[in-house]
């Protein structure tokens, strides 16, 4: 938290190491954030790439009030959400085939991972887009319920529902998976 | 059927990484737009004066600007509401600071003193450089000798110049050095923003319990005045904790406390007072670890000892001898404590007694038992804490016990857990179902981490009481947690 605050300070004047060290510390943190959101890994890379050059852009204005971590989740997340309410109006306009399970962009990726990871990224993107945010940043990002709840502007108690029916599918998703 | 945990583990592996070229391309935006955004607010701002400077017309109007905005600025700083930061805001406002500089007098030593002790006042000054964790603080203590009462006050400055602490003990002319490890200093560190607090008593953990109860001004500027008493049953005193605090600026200018009998309900008597200036420079050399002329050296930087951590030693009768080492709490409350107890006179296998111990297991039973261990001093007293078997390490022949305790639901450790009590107690005969022979109660201090911090702390405390210098394996945050988990389910059945 020190660290975060002193590298804030850093480059809100306009110190390029600071800047480099925040990308650093967070880029792989973030990534992971948004590609669990979004399910590719080109939008994840766009968002991740928005979000710091945002932050770099009013670095001078900023001012940290909590943790910078759960700052920039947050950021990832706006930007996520943005992304896909653009993604469904394009889907609506076009009348694509409206794909249920969104495919890697990257094979080289999917070799990497471990069979089970992909599943669990494919289950990911079948469950309602609110259900996927409150899973994901509570378990990858470690955030708070309650701070979730502020994010997505419902009550806490909305939130742990979605946490609980969120989790459910995505064990009877990957479960049907195995079964196949 | 696929439990819901395997579902949540996997989410928590979830992990991917940045490519090359993602990394270029992020820098290389991310560096032109800082570069842009230093250029308006910076560069841009002058040449604006300038031009307007050079204009008569837009000098005149520049001039009457710059009086609407003084009366503006006046307006707001002296009797304006928008209340900008509340007191709740300082602890992190303090954090962004550069430096501090904290100075004034205190009166109240922490031992029953006479009434002429309290009258006289000490005069206390210290430095704090937030950016790389430098210090130099005053302290006092008072040495009570018995049987005759016969009283000492000891005066001691400590500088810590980043790599080493120089502790000054002015009454007797001296100075010691200490030497720390790489993990010592990052701990030293980190725990820079709480010593400040500490020296102004403001504590994370008090500070939802202060209420505003009017204005001031200092200096021709307006603050408010923020307040909280606090009684102590044992001693019947009383204390009032006072701040003046801009509301607007964001910072706190002075810090008083005041004293009385509870039970008289008598005048209340001034017992420190402190002026707080935030981003001063500091005086050259004010960090620096140069013993004052003139002073014995009781060792060298050369022949320093290496600083401990910040422990909280105990002993019975000469005899058994041990120490709590750190205590290191998660967010959530979960706290890790290390710790070791001895008893030279009939506790030679301590070898045994960890022989059989279990990750999530009972505490090992040794001369000493920790009888209640954490519990919480502030905020919530009613969370109640299972102390279970983490790991062990040993160093220079003795065995550390770091143990694992969790709270029967979360709490913000922040402000719950900065302060704990152990009660500790002495095990002779240390049998299932005999009882200890005497407990003692200690005041332990607790670093508060955040996730991404675990391996730097929890193993790096572990890997410093460590002949090998190495943390357990098994000992990492997700294992933690999970323990931590499982642990609470076992309180609720």
């Amino acid at each position: 938290m020190l660290e975060d605050k002193l590298l804030v300070l850093k480059c809100k004047h306009g110190d390029k190491e600071a800047m480099c060290r925040l990308y650093e510390k967070y880029k792989d943190y973030l990534l992971t954030l948004a590609k669990g959101l979004l399910g590719e890994q080109a939008t994840a890379e766009d968002v991740v790439h928005d979000v710091f050059v945002s932050f770099a852009g009013l670095a001078g204005q900023f001012r940290l009030k909590g943790s910078l971590r759960a700052y920039l989740a947050t950021c990832v997340s706006n930007l996520a959400r943005d992304k896909i309410r653009r993604r469904t109006r394009q889907a609506q306009v076009t009348d694509s085939m409206n794909p249920v399970i969104q495919r890697q962009d990257n094979p080289a990726q999917n070799l990497i991972e471990s069979e089970e990871l992909t599943r669990l990224r494919q289950a990911l993107n079948q469950i309602p887009y609110e259900q996927r945010e409150t899973v994901i940043l509570h378990l990858k990002g470690g955030m708070k319920f309650r701070e979730i709840a502020g994010l997505q502007g419902v009550s806490l108690s909305t939130i742990h529902g979605r946490y609980r029916y969120g989790l459910d599918k995505l064990r009877s998703l990957m479960n049907s998976e195995v079964e196949k | 059927m696929r439990p819901a945990e395997d579902i949540r583990k996997l989410i928590k592996n979830l992990n991917d990484t940045t490519s090359a070229q993602m990394d270029e391309r992020v820098r290389k935006n991310m560096l032109q737009a800082l570069a842009e955004s230093e250029k308006t607010s910076a560069r841009t701002q002058p040449r604006i004066g300038r031009i307007i400077m050079k204009n008569p017309i837009t000098k005149l109007a520049a001039v009457a600007m710059v009086i609407t905005a003084v009366v503006l600025i006046g307006i707001n700083q002296f009797g304006g509401s928008s209340a900008a930061y509340a007191i709740t805001d300082m602890p992190e406002l303090l954090g962004q600071a550069k430096t501090i500089h904290v100075k004034g007098w205190t009166s109240a030593l922490k031992v029953p003193v006479k009434e002429e002790e309290h009258l006289e006042r000490h005069q206390v000054e210290d430095w704090y450089d937030m950016e790389n964790g430098r210090c130099r603080t005053t302290g006092f203590a008072m040495i009570v000798m018995m049987p005759d009462e016969k009283r000492l006050l000891v005066k001691a400055e400590t500088v810590f110049d980043g790599y080493y602490e120089m502790q000054i003990n002015h009454s007797n002319k001296s100075v010691t050095f200490y030497k720390l490890t790489e993990f010592m200093r990052s701990l030293y560190i980190r725990r820079t923003l709480d010593r400040s607090l500490e020296a102004i008593s403001l504590t994370p953990e008090e500070i939802a319990d202060f209420e505003k109860v009017g204005q001031d001004q200092l200096e021709g500027m307006e603050f408010d005045v923020w307040e909280k008493k606090t009684s102590y049953e044992q001693g019947g005193k009383e204390e009032k904790f006072v701040y003046w605090m801009s509301t607007i600026l964001g910072k706190i200018a002075r810090f008083r406390s005041w004293e009385r009998e509870q039970k008289a309900e008598g005048e209340w008597r001034l017992t420190s007072e402190r002026e707080l200036k935030l981003n001063v420079v500091p005086p050259e050399g004010v960090f620096e670890t140069v013993p004052p002329p003139e002073y014995t050296l009781n060792n060298t930087k050369e022949t320093a000892s290496v600083h401990r951590l910040f422990t909280q030693p105990f002993g019975w009768r000469d005899s058994v001898q041990g120490e709590i080492a750190i205590v290191i709490a998660l967010p959530n409350g979960v706290a890790i404590m290390g710790w070791h107890a001895e008893d030279p006179a009939s506790d030679s296998a301590q070898a045994e007694r960890f022989e059989y111990l279990e990750i999530g297991g009972t505490l090992p039973k040794m001369c000493v038992e920790i009888a209640f261990g954490l519990w919480p001093t502030y905020n919530d007293q009613n969370v109640t804490y299972v102390g279970r078997h983490l790991a062990e390490t040993q160093k220079d022949g003795r065995f550390y016990e770091w143990a694992i305790f969790v709270p029967n639901k979360d709490v913000d450790a922040s402000r719950v857990l900065r302060r704990s009590k152990v009660r500790i107690g002495l095990h002779r005969d240390n049998r299932e179902g005999v009882e200890a022979e005497e407990t003692n109660d200690f005041y332990v201090e607790t670093v508060v981490i955040q996730e991404d911090e675990f391996d730097l702390f929890v193993r790096g405390a572990m890997a410093e009481l460590s002949d090998e210098r190495v943390a357990p394996a098994d000992v990492t945050y997700d294992n933690v947690i999970n323990l931590s988990g499982e642990i609470r389910a076992s309180m609720e059945e």
